[in-house]
């Protein structure tokens, strides 16, 4: 009896586990092979790749990459695709695991008539390498890993870097006109390297305008933020960086509305997402971020994307998606720049020195391939977030 | 400052306490670390958001619908899980690791049924904040620390001066004298696990309420770190969960405060560690202690 | 009229047949004691008739109900209860609580009359505790009722759990070896006790080793060997009886304790 119930306990616990993964590793193709016009004679499909995590802790931002993508794509297709040949879209999901992207990886350097990866999350820093050895180009809309681009000629970087960003989350501070700063941060990686980023930033501008008051490491997640909040208050910030996710950003502003009403709560881009604005209710009204994009802008384009990612998936598109829709569309301009060409080399250079205006700006590079961007300040009101 | 991060620091403590007081209770009576216990207070949380949410009731009303399904759902756990063990003289260890399964069935469901972001939840004692010694006080952890108080000298008025106290007493001590003296034993340990049950889903609601939104993975850490204050205080005893909950509060704020927020999960087990060195059985246990 | 009558009981542990086809009666007011060698079976029959152990064949009655098979609480509330061989005490409650725990079957209140200490609540409380002390004070243990039973003294940790059974309101006491561990002025006082435990109206069924308590104090005795009654009478009959002596020769100085095996 014991037996069966370790058994049955076992299975149990199995089938739960599988539950969870149940979305296989197969590609869900979506040709969208309405192409007209063109060459009549090649109508072989050019393959283009999105991958990121489409289940798993971070599914949230692959879900988002993934449908900007698929937007993208099937305007391309309306419009005749490149040359008269359909674009194809491989979908690929990380599953919030390097080895898997590593994976993907190594099954799309296998594909023929292949062209170009936006995305991976988790495997950003993995696949790089061989991407550039198989001449494919990456464009990352999420990499905030400082050594992403050096990984090789391929790996382009449509996402701000850190220091970039960081510039636009002082922009926030300083537009708001609260500059004692009391810097909030993950204790992993990328909160860290995000914290000496900001007081190396703060050094070589001569530390005129901003002033750090109190710095807290987090453990993020599901913590007790007051004993922190204290901290600050006693410091006397006015402006809480938040080099945190937006699972950490919530709880702590609603706790700091209690006992501090005041502080300006500055979060990154990451923030700038739909989840945030819904959990984070009157709340996160008044939070600050920088943007690259505005889903209330009036620009056609923005619109378009807007209107299309909402119809299909009911949310307002977040700052990293629009990233990604912006990374397909320099992908596909490139290639489609080099009519009927398809040289691997072309497309790169094409890359490397577009001109390409997306929903998130201009998308133009740096001789080291991190995009060179212009933020906004941004904030929160009646539920949506506006240019300050 | 240094008495804001105590205001702090007891706050979330009583709530540990509350926890850890369940552990100590189910341990007491059957030798087992019931590791249900913080996927029951996750539970009672979200069993108080389904009554507002989905049931309409009044946040009163919504608390007893928790309180009634919780405890009937810790009662469920023994009979379906433990109970058939127990009579098949099934080893400790067997038990130990069904509570660990039934944990994450219970976890998987809630995934399921509501997702595991996060989801907000009312405000129950937003009363704004008042200044104490110079320091800023939110009244919501006056509360908490107070209704968390209440509740457990009220569950200790009930173990030490009632009849029913008495015979869970009797249970835990000496199990098969209680029952040759007209206990019912299974009735014991069901109401046990009612009592661990419902205080774990009203130290859920109050943390709930106090983070002003609840997941399906609020229990993992706390959980652990009742556990931690049950096993600090001496499993088994009432006080020392007490204590042991109080302490490792108190710490975490203060490490906050002093060495920074990322040590703030190191704290509880460094602290527990030190203490079992010294007291093997926990600061209030006692050497093959049964007492509660 | 018997009090309690097994007729035929057998109790089977795997191959091993523990009890074998037992019958024994104890009446009214009567003393009796079962005796025989370790591992004879006679807690074995004990927990029989407690409820502990199921049995495989046969039958037990208590005035006038079947109880085998039954719970241990139908039992006791059908008025039999029992002292342990080696002291099962709640050692760290008081004495006055050990013996309201005898008395909590009689609890007459529920959950919520607890809760919100009702005006029920309290009377029934009030009783309990004024019972317990009675008990307490006609069994001379008046002056301990705020002691820890962990403190008492051995000889009257053996007397507070015979109290403890009384207070469960039972017509028939069943005391496995109450004479182990003493030295012979506190088997003394317990056969006094014992008698005056009788002189009340209690019924009594004994396991004994201390062959001088058993032979002083019984009226009748059963004797039992390999699980079968091999003897029984009063006790010069059983002093004088060949098989009886037979069965003890070859452990005449039995001073291990036959393991209890709940």
């Amino acid at each position: 009896m014991k037996k069966k119930l370790c058994m049955l306990l076992a299975l149990l616990l199995v089938v739960t586990t599988l539950g969870a993964c149940g979305n296989g590793a197969a590609p869900a193709s979506t040709a969208s092979a309405s192409a007209s016009g063109g060459n009549p004679t090649d109508k072989t499909p050019i393959k283009v790749a999105v991958a990121g995590p489409l289940t798993g802790n971070y599914s949230e931002y692959g879900i988002g990459f993934d449908a900007a993508c698929k937007i993208m794509v099937d305007k391309w297709n309306k419009d005749g695709g490149i040359n008269g040949r359909p674009i194809e879209l491989l979908s690929y999901d990380e599953k919030s695991s390097t080895e898997e992207g590593l994976a993907i990886a190594q099954l799309l350097c296998g594909e023929d008539n292949f062209y170009g990866v936006v995305g991976h999350f988790s495997a950003s820093m993995a696949v790089g390498t061989l991407y550039t050895e198989e001449r494919v180009p990456l464009i990352s809309a999420s990499s905030s890993s400082a050594g992403f681009t050096g990984q090789g000629d391929c790996c382009f970087r449509l996402n701000a870097t850190i220091s970039t960003e960081t510039m636009g989350m002082l922009e926030c501070a300083k537009t708001a006109g609260k500059t004692k700063l009391g810097v909030v941060y993950l204790n992993n990686d990328w909160g860290r390297n995000a914290y000496d980023n900001l007081k190396t930033l703060l050094q070589e501008k001569g530390n005129e305008d901003w002033e750090i008051v109190d710095a807290e490491e987090i453990a993020g997640g599901d913590m007790d933020y007051n004993a922190v909040i204290s901290n600050l208050n006693a410091a006397g910030a006015e402006t809480a960086i938040m080099f945190c996710y937006y699972d950490s950003v919530v709880p702590f502003t609603i706790k700091a509305r209690t006992v501090m009403p005041d502080l300006n709560i500055v979060c990154g881009v990451n923030c700038y997402n739909d989840t945030f604005l819904k959990v984070g209710g009157k709340d996160v009204e008044g939070c600050m971020a920088p943007s690259v994009f505005a889903a209330v802008s009036d620009d056609p384009d923005v619109k378009y994307f807007v209107d299309e990612y909402k119809a299909r998936t009911t949310q307002v598109p977040s700052s990293l998606t629009a990233q990604a829709y912006d990374a397909m569309g320099v992908l596909l301009t490139a290639i489609a720049e080099n009519n009927g060409e398809l040289d691997k080399e072309a497309i790169l250079k094409s890359i490397q020195n577009n001109d390409y205006k997306g929903v998130t700006g201009s998308c133009s590079f740096s001789e080291n391939r991190d995009a060179t961007r212009n933020f906004s300040p941004m904030v929160v009101s009646n539920g949506q977030w506006i240019y300050y | 400052m240094f008495v804001e991060q105590l205001i702090n620091g007891l706050a979330i403590g009583t709530i540990y306490a509350l926890v850890a007081v369940g552990y100590s209770l189910v341990f007491g009576i059957l030798r087992l670390v019931n590791f249900t216990h913080s996927s029951v207070y996750t539970l009672g949380a979200f069993m108080v958001y389904v009554g507002v949410e989905y049931l309409h009731l009044n946040i009163f009303l919504a608390i007893l619908f928790s309180l009634v399904t919780t405890g009937f759902a810790g009662v469920m756990i023994d009979k379906m899980g433990l109970e058939p063990l127990r009579k098949k003289g099934a080893s400790k260890i067997s038990a130990m690791i069904t509570t660990i399964g039934l944990s994450y069935i219970i976890i998987n469901c809630l995934n399921i049924a509501f997702g595991s972001q996060i989801i907000r939840f009312p405000d129950l004692f937003n009363y704004g904040t008042f200044k104490l010694l110079g320091a800023t006080i939110a009244w919501q952890q006056v509360i908490i620390g107070a209704v968390a108080l209440i509740l457990l000298v009220a569950l200790s008025i009930f173990i030490n001066r009632t009849r029913i106290g008495l015979a869970m007493r009797a249970v835990q001590q000496e199990p098969s004298a209680a029952a040759i003296n007209g206990i019912n034993v299974n009735m014991i340990i069901s109401l046990t696990f009612f009592l661990g049950a419902a205080s774990a889903a009203i130290a859920g609601t109050l943390i709930a309420s106090y983070n002003q939104y609840l997941r399906s993975s609020m229990g993992d850490i706390v959980g652990l770190k009742a556990f931690a204050a049950a096993v600090l205080g001496g499993i088994g005893s009432l006080p020392g969960s007490v204590l042991g909950g109080l302490i490792i509060g108190v710490s975490e704020s203060m490490a906050v405060y002093k060495l920074g927020g990322s040590y703030i999960d190191m704290v509880a087990f460094s602290l527990l560690f030190l203490v079992l060195l010294i007291r093997p059985y926990g600061i209030l246990g006692r050497k093959g202690s049964t007492k509660v | 009229m018997a009090l309690l009558e097994a007729k035929g009981i057998t109790k089977k542990f795997g191959g091993l047949v523990a009890v074998d086809k037992l019958s024994f009666e104890v009446k009214q007011g009567e003393i009796v004691s079962i005796i025989g060698p370790n591992g004879a079976g006679k807690t074995t029959v004990f927990n029989m008739i407690t409820g502990i152990y199921e049995i495989d064949e046969g039958e037990i009655v208590f005035d006038n109900k079947v109880i085998s098979n039954k719970s241990p609480i139908y039992i006791v509330e059908a008025g039999i209860s029992r002292t342990f061989q080696n002291i099962r005490l709640f050692k760290q409650m008081r004495v006055i609580e050990n013996v309201m725990v005898g008395t909590h079957i009689k609890t007459n209140y529920n959950f919520f009359d607890a809760l919100f200490r009702t005006k029920r609540f309290r009377n029934e409380e009030r009783k309990a505790t004024q019972k317990a002390i009675d008990i307490l004070e006609s069994i001379d243990l008046g002056d301990y009722i705020n002691d820890y039973a962990n403190n008492l003294p051995y000889g009257l940790q053996r007397r507070l759990e015979i109290a403890r059974a009384i207070a469960t309101g039972a017509k028939l006491l069943i005391l496995d070896e109450p004479a182990a561990g003493m030295n012979p002025q506190e088997s003394e006082n317990l056969l006094n006790f014992i008698r005056s435990l009788q002189a009340k109206g209690y019924t009594i069924l004994i396991i004994e080793h201390d062959m001088n308590v058993v032979m002083n104090i019984s009226d009748r005795i059963y004797v039992m060997d390999y699980g079968k009654r091999i003897a029984n009478g009063t006790p010069s009959e059983i002093a004088s009886n060949p098989d009886v002596i037979k069965a003890y020769l070859g452990d005449a100085s039995e001073i291990l304790e036959e393991d209890d095996a709940v």
